[in-house]
C-alpha cells in the first residue's frame, strides 16, 4: 500500500535514507542525509548527482544547517513518536525562519489525527506509518474550516480577516 | 461576557465533528488505546478510578445562566445528576459514559461551550481572577486579555504536543486571586506611567513533585506583542522542554535548568524573529474582545449601610455578609460567593437542583451570569446590595449560604481517593471531617482568613503546597496518611509551606488542625492573619506543639 501523501495524492516511496553501508547511488529517487552525519557526507552533497534530503531527528538544531537548506531538495523531519510534539516547531522554524520553499516531509510516527496541525506547521508532505489509511488522511487536511491564530501555512490569524461585527 | 460569532461557533462545532469521528473510529478499533489517549484527553476525557471523566472548560470562569442549565440538564441526561467544580475554573462530570461524550459535546456547543484542551500535554484553558471586570482594586480587566489568549491558543499546531501540559493565568488587580505565581505562565496586567496597558510576564510556576515560584522573564510587554511572546516562550519550551521523563518535563524545570536569565535570552531571541508577523495583535480586534465585556448598565445605586442591613436581617446573615459578600466597583453593588463547602457535600459539588436554582436567582439578582473560583466556588457578580438578605434567604433554603468564604472549612479539596486513580488517599472524607469538627461558624470567623488546601497525592491538584496549611496524602506501606504544612501562599508574594514532621492518620487530622490553631490564637498580634503569623513565627511552634506528647 503506498502511504506517501503529497499534493492530496497518495504515492509511492520515493526516498531513502542514507546509512554507512549503502551510499547506495542506484536509488532512483531521493538520499536523504542524516543530520548527525552532514559531515561524512559533505561530499556526496556537494557533487550532487540525484536529488538530496535533509533528514532531521526531533531534536536536532535546524540553525546549524541555516547557510546550506537551500541545496536540499527536500527535508524530512521524524517523528520518533507522534506524542513528540517539535518537530511541529522545527518545521515552522524553516518555514518561517530559513524561509526554505521546498518539500517538507513528516516520517515516522505519522498518524492521521496530527495531519491537520502539521499542515499547519509547514508540512508539505507526509510518509504516513504503514498501518494508516491515506483516504482518511487526506479527509483529515479539512478538518478544520477556520484557525484563530496564524501559522506557517497561513500567517494571517483569524483577527485580521473577521467581518466587523 | 464574550459571545461567540459565525466564526467561533463553527470551530467548536468542527470540533464536535471531528471527536464524533474520533471516538467512532477508536470504538471501531482503528485507533489504538495508546493513540486515542491524547485525542480524548485534548477533549477533557479521561478514564478514572470508576468510569470516565468529562472535564468541560468554563474559560477564565464566566458562565450565564442558560450554560448552568444546560450543565444541570447534562448531568441529569447523562450523569447521575451533580457536577464538580475544580480548581481550573473547570467543571467535571464524574460517571459519562464514552459513547456519549460526543453528544454531550454537541449539546455543550449549542450554549457555546467545550472541552478543548481540558487536559492533555497542550495549552489548557486560560484562568484569572474570579472578580474580574468587578474588583475595586482592579488595574485592567483580565477577561479580554484571556478571551484573546483562548483563541490564540485553541487548536494552536504547533503546540498540540507540548512535553507536559500547559498553565497560563492572567491577573490585573492590586491583588493576585489567580495563582498566577504557581503556573507555567502568569501574566500580570497593569498600566504604565502613562496609563497604558502593558504586561508583566513571568514563567516555570508549578506545583506537583517539584513544585516552584514563577520568575520574571519580562518586566513589561506591549499588548500588541502578548500573543508572539507567548508563541516564543512556548516554542523554546516545546523545542528544549525534556521529554525522557514526564515530572522533568514542565517548564518550571526547564527554567530552573536553563536558569531564567539564559532561559530569556532564549525566548527574547525567537521573539525577535516573530514580533513583527502578521500575529502582531491589531487594536481593532483588542477592542472587538473588548467590547464583550464593557459594564452593563448598572442602575447609580448608593452604597448601603452594612451595619444597617445586619441588623434588620435574621441570625446568621451578618456572618455570611461580613465573610461571603466583597466589594463591587459600582456603589450600591456587591459579589456575593456561594461556597461549594457545607458540610458533607463533597468540595466543588453541585447537584442539578441547586443548578436550576442557582441560574433562576442569578438571573433575578446577577444580571443572568456567574462566576467560578479556583477555590471551587461560584459567584454572583453584579447583586445589588438591597437584595442582599432576599437573595440570602434563598440561598439558605438550598444549602448555598454557608458563611465560610476564605475560612478553614472554604477548603480547596481534590476528588482524592473517591475518584481519582492517581491518589494516595481520600480528601473528600477528612474535608467532611474537618468540616464537623470547626462547625462553629463563631470561631471560625474568629480564627479568621485561612487557605486549607488538601490534596490526595503529590500531583498536588488541590495546590496544598501554597495553602497557608497544606495537607498531602501520602502511602506508607498500602496505608493512607496525611502530611501537614503551614506557611504556603498563593498570593503575589507567593511561598512553598513546609513539611512540619511526619505524617498522621486521617482521625487525628482534626486535633492537629486544631493544635495548630491553637498557637496561632496564642500567638497572633491584633488583627494579624494565620499566614503573616506563620511568616513571623516560622514553623517551629507549630511543630513543637504538634508532636508534643511524642516528645
Ligand atoms: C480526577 C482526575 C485527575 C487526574 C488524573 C489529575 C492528574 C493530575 C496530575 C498527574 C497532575 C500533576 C502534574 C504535574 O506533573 O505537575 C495534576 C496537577 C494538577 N491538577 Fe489534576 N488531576 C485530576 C483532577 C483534578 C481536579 C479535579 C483538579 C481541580 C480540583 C485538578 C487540578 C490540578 C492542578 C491545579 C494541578 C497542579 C498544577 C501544577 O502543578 O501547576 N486536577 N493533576
Ligand atoms: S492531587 Fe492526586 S489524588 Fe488529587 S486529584 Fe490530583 S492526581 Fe488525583
Amino acid at each position: 500500500m503506498p502511504r506517501l501523501l503529497k499534493n492530496n495524492e497518495v504515492l509511492e516511496n520515493d526516498y531513502r535514507i542514507l546509512d554507512s553501508e549503502s551510499a547506495d547511488q542506484a536509488f532512483a529517487g531521493t538520499l536523504l542525509i542524516p543530520a548527525k552525519e552532514l559531515s561524512r557526507y559533505k561530499k556526496l552533497l556537494e557533487q550532487k548527482q540525484q536529488p538530496t534530503g535533509l533528514f532531521l531527528d526531533s531534536d536536532d538544531e535546524v540553525e546549524s544547517y541555516a547557510d546550506i537548506l537551500s541545496s536540499f531538495d527536500l527535508i524530512t523531519i521524524n517523528f520518533p513518536k507522534f506524542i513528540d510534539g517539535r518537530g511541529y516547531s522545527l518545521c515552522r522554524t524553516l518555514r518561517d525562519r530559513y524561509h526554505y520553499k521546498g518539500d517538507i516531509r513528516a516520517v515516522g510516527d505519522v498518524l492521521i489525527d496530527q495531519i491537520f496541525m502539521l499542515q499547519r506547521c509547514g508540512f508539505s508532505s507526509y510518509y504516513l506509518r504503514e498501518d494508516q489509511k491515506a483516504e482518511d488522511a487526506i479527509k483529515a487536511l479539512d478538518t478544520f474550516t477556520l484557525r484563530y491564530q496564524g501559522s506557517s501555512d497561513d500567517p494571517e490569524p483569524l483577527y485580521r480577516k473577521r467581518k466587523a461585527s | 461576557m464574550y459571545k461567540y460569532d459565525e466564526y467561533d461557533q463553527r470551530i467548536v462545532d468542527e470540533r464536535v465533528s471531528q471527536f464524533r469521528d474520533q471516538t467512532r473510529r477508536y470504538l471501531a478499533g482503528e485507533i489504538a488505546e495508546d493513540e486515542f489517549l491524547p485525542l480524548r484527553l485534548q477533549n477533557g476525557l479521561y478514564i478514572q478510578r470508576f468510569a470516565p471523566m468529562l472535564r468541560i472548560a468554563i474559560p477564565y470562569g464566566m458562565l450565564n445562566t442558560r450554560q448552568v442549565r444546560r450543565l444541570s440538564e447534562i448531568s441529569r441526561k447523562y450523569d447521575k445528576g451533580y457536577v464538580h467544580f475544580t480548581t481550573r475554573q473547570n467543571v467535571q462530570l464524574n460517571w459519562p459514559l464514552l459513547e456519549q461524550v460526543p453528544d454531550i459535546l454537541a449539546d455543550l456547543a449549542e450554549v457555546e461551550m467545550h472541552a478543548v484542551q481540558t487536559s492533555g500535554a497542550c495549552i489548557r484553558n486560560t484562568t484569572t481572577d474570579q472578580f474580574a471586570g468587578i474588583a475595586r482594586d482592579e488595574i485592567v480587566d483580565p477577561r479580554p486579555w484571556c478571551e484573546i489568549i483562548r483563541q490564540w491558543s485553541t487548536f494552536h499546531p504547533e503546540f498540540a504536543f507540548l512535553p507536559r501540559k500547559f498553565k497560563i493565568a492572567v491577573c490585573g488587580s492590586e491583588e493576585d486571586r489567580a495563582a498566577t505565581m504557581v503556573h507555567d505562565i502568569g501574566v500580570h496586567a497593569f498600566r504604565n506611567e502613562n496609563g497604558n496597558v502593558r504586561f508583566k510576564i513571568l514563567a516555570g510556576g508549578g506545583l506537583g513533585r517539584t513544585p516552584m515560584v514563577a520568575s520574571v522573564i519580562r518586566e513589561s510587554i506591549e499588548p500588541e506583542h502578548l500573543l508572539t511572546y507567548l508563541d516564543a516562550i512556548l516554542r523554546v519550551y516545546n523545542r528544549y522542554g525534556r521529554r525522557d521523563n514526564k515530572y522533568k518535563a514542565r517548564i518550571k524545570i526547564l527554567v530552573k535548568a536553563m536558569t531564567p536569565e539564559v532561559f530569556t535570552e532564549k525566548v527574547e531571541s525567537e521573539w525577535e524573529q516573530i514580533k513583527d508577523s502578521a500575529s502582531l495583535l491589531p487594536e481593532a480586534e483588542i477592542q472587538r474582545v473588548s467590547q464583550h465585556f464593557i459594564d452593563p448598565e448598572y442602575k447609580g445605586l448608593v452604597d448601603q449601610d452594612f451595619n444597617d442591613l445586619a441588623l434588620k436581617a435574621p441570625a446568621g446573615f451578618h456572618s455570611w455578609l461580613k465573610q461571603n459578600v466583597f466589594p463591587h466597583k459600582k456603589s450600591g453593588y456587591c459579589a456575593v460567593t456561594l461556597t461549594l463547602k457545607a458540610t458533607g457535600d463533597a468540595p466543588g459539588d453541585v447537584s442539578a437542583e441547586q443548578l436550576d436554582v442557582i441560574a433562576d436567582l442569578a438571573d433575578q439578582y446577577s444580571l443572568g451570569e456567574l462566576r467560578v473560583s479556583h477555590e471551587q466556588n461560584l459567584i454572583f457578580a453584579d447583586v445589588e446590595q438591597t437584595a442582599l438578605i432576599e437573595l440570602w434567604e434563598k440561598l439558605s433554603a438550598v444549602g448555598l449560604a454557608t458563611a465560610n468564604r476564605g475560612l478553614l472549612t472554604d477548603m480547596i479539596c481534590c476528588p482524592g481517593g473517591d475518584f481519582c486513580a492517581l491518589a494516595n488517599a481520600r480528601s473528600i472524607p477528612l474535608a467532611e471531617e474537618i468540616q464537623r469538627k470547626f462547625e462553629d461558624i463563631d470561631y471560625l470567623h474568629d480564627v479568621g482568613e485561612l487557605d486549607l488546601n488538601i490534596s490526595g497525592c503529590m500531583n498536588a491538584c488541590a495546590h496544598h503546597h501554597v495553602g497557608h496549611i497544606g495537607i498531602l496524602g501520602v502511602d506508607r506501606k498500602g496505608i493512607e496518611y496525611y502530611q501537614v504544612q503551614v506557611g504556603g501562599s498563593a498570593s503575589k508574594e507567593a511561598a512553598l509551606g513546609k513539611i512540619i514532621g511526619p505524617s498522621f492518620k486521617r482521625e487525628e487530622i482534626p486535633d492537629v488542625l486544631e493544635k495548630i490553631l491553637n498557637v496561632y490564637i496564642e500567638q497572633r498580634h491584633e488583627d494579624e492573619l494565620f499566614i503573616d503569623t506563620c511568616q513571623r513565627i516560622g514553623i517551629t511552634p507549630f511543630k513543637e506543639r504538634v508532636y508534643a506528647q511524642a516528645a
